[in-house]
């Protein structure tokens, strides 16, 4: 069963100089942290806010969502936005570590990039 | 006929070790064909269980820093023991253990902690097969 085999992470950011998408490919654990983290506080240096795309995200764990809370605490220290997006379509293991964390209380979380990047495009005082 | 599965890794402590405990236990799922969910909670609390040997049980100067991770069936469930022969882990030691530790016995059908001790500690996690 091909199909049902792990896939190792890929990290792909697409960037407009506003908003920055980091979308989260195949497999994450405590190997994709540091990139991640050093990703995203640059990312938040040089643009709006961030948007993390757990679209393609065939799993993660407990490391990853710590490095998401510090990029999430982070965007909030520069003003910045921050959304992760999970969609209805996503990974079930994903989707069930965010259920049993209440990852929701941790940082923002939507159902759609478009959503994400609209919620990050707005002005700080009304996120 | 359940099919039966017992199975021993001796592995190093390392994050980079554990993209191939995930591929066991979804070799293990395939054995015995559970559902997406099953498999989902296997994967989600044994992973956990490795991360936390990785990120608190030995110090990163320890000479022979190693998990073990054995998964058998056993009457109606499969039953994973992850252990090591570092420090304790304990919901207190900080915020990521105790995150995994609940998401643990959130998911599994029983999670004993067992340790330390001369044989280190244990986490055995237990998952009803479906009948």
């Amino acid at each position: 069963m091909a199909g049902r085999g792990p896939t190792q992470g890929r990290i792909v950011v697409e960037t407009d100089g506003q908003v920055s998408v980091v979308s989260l490919h195949g497999e994450h654990d405590f190997s994709s942290r540091p990139r991640l983290e050093a990703l995203v506080a640059t990312l938040l240096e040089q643009s709006r806010g961030v948007v993390i795309d757990l679209g393609e995200a065939e799993f993660l764990n407990v490391p990853v969502l710590g490095a998401l809370r510090r990029a999430a605490d982070l965007a909030v220290e520069e003003h910045k936005g921050f959304a992760v997006s999970l969609p209805a379509g996503g990974s079930w293991s994903v989707r069930r570590l965010f259920e049993v964390t209440a990852a929701q209380d941790l940082f923002p979380v939507v159902e759609s990039v478009d959503e994400g990047v609209a919620l990050v495009e707005q002005p700080a005082g009304d996120r | 006929m359940r099919r039966e599965v017992d199975i021993q890794l001796t592995l190093a402590a390392r994050a980079d070790e554990l993209p191939g405990v995930r591929q066991m236990i979804r070799a293990i799922g395939r054995t015995l064909h559970v559902d997406e969910e099953l498999e989902g909670h296997m994967l989600l609390a044994v992973d956990e269980a490795c991360a936390n040997v990785v990120a608190h049980a030995y110090s990163p100067d320890h000479p022979d820093a190693l998990m073990h991770v054995r998964a058998h069936t056993q009457a109606d469930e499969v039953v994973f023991v992850v252990s090591d022969q570092g420090s304790p882990i304990t919901t207190g030691k900080s915020p990521g253990a105790g995150m995994g530790l609940s998401l643990i016995r959130a998911i599994s059908d029983a999670f004993e902690i067992e340790g330390p001790g001369d044989d280190g500690t244990r986490l055995t996690i237990h998952f009803r097969l479906p009948t």
